[in-house]
């Protein structure tokens, strides 16, 4: 528990501001902890808990909003799209139809209308709904700091539970996708109809798939991938590669048996629609 | 009157569609301090240090009271004392034990809700703790009979355990036996609203206090007991409650805190529990495990039940759902053996939940008639058919009414089942396996002693009162419907007012007995004063409608108004009747066997409660226990860690209560009912009755789709794969 | 201004902050604790106690509010985040003494029981009726997916959304 030090926000209307605040605060050493629609944020205060005494408020700097389409399958996310966003954007609708499924899925439409991709791939929750989509499709994270701007995969950014690949002095300021070719699928499997955290999610885009909720962090199943490109396409074998990459827990949303024969039902279901013409919309 | 009432608009409609109801915290109160609680870290053990300093010295904080500090209360009853079913044994900061996970340990008062939500973080706190039992199905204590009944007068509190014939020898003898476990995990109610309450002081002896109560006379006998003050001197009001499911119908500490942490300040407190403090310190529905053996012929015929079964309680209190209580009551068996027995653990104490003991029991009965169904081969609603009885099983007398073989041909009709095949797995929908279950739907007609005054005045319109709540099943409407019913006035004309102890005494309002208990106070004040005002002579007939009206009778006697008041005794024939309300439910899921996700697509519940007094909130009040029910079937679970004895998913994201993408579509049927004998106005209930027998019939119709029988809830995709 | 210091979440600092606010199409002006969220503030400050106060955690919905008519949860919105916007509560909704479709068809649908869910329900179905005057019925329902109804009224709701969706249609 922090005692009560000067909890404060900081607002810029800047990228700039931002980012100079961002570097005087990590070079002494109190780190600022960027948000943007504050969900993850007011969640901590209600409960009176201090999770971090210094926050970044990037809801101000409008060059940071909205999805924008570059070349024939480019998306741009700017670092405050939000869910609501993906969902009305026709580019997103047309070009990686999955995000809208997923985007769909996250909690209720005020939660939509607040929470932001960027967020929920800095947060680093396992469970996030989003994230193993922009990972299926190669999506990459721009990071910038006051020095200048670094392009990380997606499928790099994570280190373990929680941490990620962002330096105190940068700012995720947006998230590339280039969409590769290849049929997608988005399969959230949970108990409840709606605002359910999932028990397991699995997206595609063509031979790449991603996975949450199996793994401290979301992740790509790197084995199984390799084996299909090379043409494999045996059921079982393709089932334990995949179970090299999502190694599931017990907790208290389900059990690590479970995760992994619906991992494997989902690989099989996956295998069998894989040579089929992609879906259009 | 009608056996169906006309679907009348709540009164209370137009004020909840615009905020100006105004719910428990809501109530302006001038100079009110904020009260936060601080719950304990563990389960069991001791306090060994406090370090409230750093609370104290926080901007806006009035009191930081705790075991050292607060004030010396009266002896409190204890598991052996207490007088009555809401007589909780509290913790009101008289010592330093720990007793269970989120026990209130400190309040903590501040000029804002912010700053004393800041502060009651800053305490720190040292315990000594002790090694927990928190799981039911794993811990080693034994079962033990229950506590006898509580020594006071409202003991509502059923036999633990039955005999009828010769059960070991009828069980030997059966052609074919199923015995299975079936078991129920912790769940908690989460109503909408969090328990709520503000206290006010008038000098050192009067109290009033607003608070989200199922039962404000309840709250004031324990507010008065607790704090030794004359129940007199306590008013409780509480006008619009944000849903209570047995929750609110008992007094936890909290409430006497709340009045605790205002006298300590010298300001109305305000205290709201947050949505994680929902869980733990304000009950839940136990942890149950039941065994059910039955026995019985070739043709299906029973021929005995053993039904018995243990339930979790607290070390300090006590608390037993009457699981056995359906099951002694539902089918013609010559052999019965029931028992409920109780197991302490270092649990917070459970309580009543949507329609204990009913909704469990017929969890286990019905589970385990259907599979002596399948065992049988036979149909299960011809099963249930064959054993259908006619008088009460277990009295022999007569039921006041009982329209279960039409509730079951109702059902069964608008569902289709005649078209069901009975093997499992033989119906799909493209991938999905689909599966059609049956339960029976029973519940108690409970009615308890209450009062009401009725006054009609001059201008034509009258005030009907009674101390009783709304918890959002419309008894403000169907109040009025009775009330204007009686007097033959429209209900535009009649205001009824209740929560206030102020106003005539009535029961808490649980177990389905506010319609029939205050409905007929209601009823005959109502009647008592047509009946003051036709004695006064000369005008002849009572019945405003057909002859003079009131106003003018009032008029023409020079008088301003008149007034009755009743108060109810219980009816005699309640002792030569056995009283239920019956009902049938019918279940479809669809379940994807690749991933063991299931859906219920229709639900079909038909329902016999003697006269329901109002069409629209009654389907309102069935249609919410039907989902209650399947949620319960698959959803609620409240989850302890073994070792720390902590609720691990405190909070709606990891407790799962249903949204509205889990609603199927649902068709509720009302079988009309006259039942003269049950009470004045022939009502049964129907807050309950919706929730009973829906978890079996939805765990039937999984079994019926995938050939898994799931005797453990909630029905969780991991155990369907 | 470069940046906005607010003085966020610490009820310890007394800071107060100066906002500017439309509620209800009534223009605000006020001082608070800058601490304050949303729903504080028009709980607490305003007197406003139809917005509800349900579990602080945007798990449940009983908060939802309209801000520049995007529904949103006011109890993880920051009071000075408000700023120079417009808010809508349940109080906002009637006309006069003329109440919006939405909540005649709510109160003639029984849709409201226990009534604590009932205002953020409102907001939500309004700000779907505006951008969807002819909603399915499974338009309305995602779109109340974040609300929760523990009296477990849905399907009134839904009937309740529909009726006054064909009313405000036919241009009442």
């Amino acid at each position: 528990m922090i005692a009560a030090a000067d909890l404060t926000v900081q607002r810029p209307r800047t990228l700039k501001q931002a980012l100079q605040l961002l570097r005087d605060a990590s070079a002494e050493n109190q780190p600022l902890t960027p948000m943007a629609g504050g969900t993850d944020l007011f969640v901590t205060l209600n409960m009176g808990q201090r999770p971090s005494a210094r926050y970044l408020d990037l809801w101000a700097i409008e060059k940071l909003r909205g999805v924008e389409a570059t070349g024939k399958r480019g998306l741009v996310f700017g670092a405050l799209a939000t869910y609501t966003d993906c969902i009305e954007s026709k580019a997103v609708h047309k070009r990686l139809p999955i995000l809208v499924d997923a985007a769909r899925q996250v909690g209720g439409v005020q939660i939509q209308n607040r929470g932001t991709l960027a967020g929920n791939i800095e947060n680093g929750s396992p469970a996030a709904d989003g994230v193993p989509v922009l990972m299926a499709a190669d999506a990459t994270v721009v990071l910038r700091s006051i020095d200048g701007e670094r392009r990380v995969p997606l499928a790099a950014y994570y280190h373990g539970y929680r941490k990620t690949e962002r330096r105190a002095d940068e700012l995720i300021v947006a998230v590339e996708v280039e969409v590769p070719d290849g049929t997608q699928r988005f399969d959230k499997v949970g108990t409840r109809a709606a605002q359910a955290i999932s028990k397991v999610v699995m997206a595609a885009v063509g031979h790449r798939l991603a996975f949450g909720s199996v793994a401290p962090t979301v992740v790509r199943a790197r084995a199984l991938e390799a084996y299909v490109e090379a043409g494999g396409r045996d059921v079982a074998e393709a089932q334990r590669l995949a179970l090299e990459d999502a190694r599931p827990i017990d907790d208290v949303r389900s059990t690590a048996e479970y995760r992994r024969r619906v991992v494997a039902n989902l690989v099989a279901a996956w295998l069998g629609g894989l040579d089929k013409p992609p879906r259009t919309r | 009157m009608k056996k169906i009432g006309p679907p009348v608009d709540r009164v209370d409609g137009p004020l909840k569609v615009t905020g100006g109801a105004r719910y428990a915290a809501e109530v302006p109160v001038a100079r009110v301090a904020h009260a936060v609680l601080v719950l304990s870290t563990i389960a069991r053990g001791r306090i060994t240090g406090m370090d409230t300093g750093k609370a104290e010295r926080a901007p806006g904080v009035l009191a930081v009271i705790t075991h050292k500090n607060a004030m010396h209360l009266p002896p409190q009853p204890t598991r052996e004392t207490r007088a009555s079913q809401g007589d909780h044994v509290l913790q009101l900061l008289q010592d330093d034990h720990v007793l269970y996970n989120r026990q209130p340990i400190a309040i903590v008062v501040a000029d804002t809700f912010e700053r004393a939500q800041h502060a009651a973080h800053l305490v720190a706190v040292r315990y000594e703790a002790a090694p927990v039992d928190v799981d039911l199905l794993r811990t080693r204590t034994a079962a033990r009979a229950p506590h006898p009944p509580y020594h006071g007068t409202v003991a509502q509190t059923l036999p633990v355990e039955s005999r009828r014939g010769d059960v070991a020898a009828a069980l030997a003898a059966a052609a074919v036996r199923v015995e299975e476990v079936y078991t129920i995990p912790a769940e908690t109610h989460n109503p909408m609203e969090p328990h709520a309450t503000i206290a006010v002081w008038h000098g050192p002896t009067h109290l009033t206090v607003y608070d989200s109560t199922q039962g404000v006379f309840e709250d004031q006998r324990k507010l008065a007991a607790s704090l030794g003050l004359p129940r007199e001197n306590v008013r409780v009001i509480s006008h619009y409650i944000g849903g209570g499911f047995g929750t609110k119908g008992a007094v936890w500490s909290h409430v006497p805190l709340a009045a605790m942490a205002a006298q300590k300040v010298g300001r109305p407190v305000k205290l709201v529990l947050s949505r994680p403090q929902m869980f733990g310190p304000v009950g839940a529905r136990p942890q149950i495990e039941q065994r059910v053996v039955i026995g019985a012929g070739r043709d299906g015929v029973l021929a005995a039940i053993r039904h018995e079964g243990r339930s979790s309680v607290s070390q300090f209190d006590q608390f037993c759902e009457h699981f056995t209580a359906p099951t002694r009551a539902l089918y013609k068996c010559p052999n019965l053996d029931t028992t409920e027995r109780v197991v302490s653990l270092d649990i917070a104490t459970p309580c009543q939940m949507r329609a204990p003991g009913e909704v469990t029991g017929t969890f286990a009965l019905e589970s385990a008639l259907d599979e002596l169904a399948v065992k049988l081969a036979i149909d299960p609603l011809e099963l249930r058919l064959r054993n259908y009885a006619e008088t009460d099983p277990e009295t022999g007398r007569p039921w006041s009414s009982k329209s279960l073989r039409q509730c079951y041909q109702t059902a069964a009709e608008k569902f289709g089942w005649s078209r069901k095949k009975p093997q499992p797995r033989s119906m799909v929908d493209g991938k999905l396996l689909v599966g059609w279950g049956m339960a029976t739907a029973t519940y108690p007609a409970n009615v308890r002693p209450a009062s009401a005054i009725a006054t009609l005045f001059a201008d034509g319109t009258a005030l009907v009162r009674a101390g009783t709540q709304d918890i959002g099943t419309g008894t403000y409407t169907v109040m009025t419907q009775v009330a204007a019913d009686a007097l033959g006035l429209p209900v535009e004309k009649v205001r009824f007012e209740l929560g206030d102890t102020d106003m005539p005494e009535t029961p808490t309002s649980g177990g389905s007995c506010t319609a029939a208990s205050v409905g007929s106070a209601v009823h005959q004040a109502c009647l008592g004063a047509r009946e003051k005002l036709a004695r006064l002579g000369n005008g002849g007939g009572a019945d405003p409608s057909v002859d003079e009206p009131f106003a003018a009778q009032l008029a023409r006697h020079g008088m301003k108004r008149i007034e009755a008041r009743y108060d109810a005794k219980q009816l005699e024939t309640r002792d030569r009747y056995a009283m239920r309300a019956f009902g049938a439910q019918f279940v479809e899921v669809r379940v994807d066997p690749e991933l063991g996700e299931v859906r219920v697509s229709r639900a079909v519940g038909a329902f016999a409660a003697g006269r329901i007094l109002n069409a629209k909130t009654a389907r309102s009040q069935l249609l919410g226990g039907m989902i209650w029910g399947i949620s319960m079937a698959l959803h609620e679970n409240t989850v302890y860690d073994p070792k720390l004895g902590r609720i691990m998913n405190n909070d709606l994201s990891e407790y799962l209560v249903p949204v509205n993408l889990d609603i199927p579509a649902i068709d509720v049927l009302f079988v009309p009912e006259d039942d003269p004998y049950v009470n004045e106005i022939g009502v049964k209930g129907v807050g309950e009755i919706g929730i009973t027998g829906m978890a079996a019939a939805v765990a039937n119709a999984v079994y019926h789709a995938t050939g898994r029988r799931i005797r453990d809830l909630p029905i969780t995709l991991d155990k369907l794969l | 201004m470069a940046t906005d210091l607010i003085p966020l979440g610490d009820p310890s600092l007394r800071q107060k902050v100066r906002l500017e606010l439309v509620v209800n199409e009534e223009r605000r002006d006020l001082v608070i604790d800058g601490y304050k969220s949303l729903l504080e503030l028009l709980r607490e400050e305003l007197q406003l106690t139809g917005t509800k106060h349900g579990c602080e955690l945007g798990e449940c919905g009983a908060c939802a509010v309209l801000l520049d008519g995007q529904l949103v949860l006011s109890c993880l919105v920051a009071a000075v985040e408000c700023d120079g916007r417009s808010v809508q509560t349940v109080e906002g909704m009637q006309n006069g003494p003329t109440l919006h479709p939405l909540q005649s068809c709510f109160a003639d649908a029984g849709a409201a029981q226990c009534g604590y869910c009932t205002p953020g329900f409102l907001l939500a179905a309004k700000e779907l009726l505006e951008r969807k005057p002819d909603a399915t019925r499974a338009e309305i329902a995602e779109a109340l997916s974040g609300q929760l109804c523990r009296c477990t009224g849905y399907l009134q709701i839904f009937e309740a959304v529909e009726a006054a969706a064909a009313q405000l249609r036919g241009g009442r």
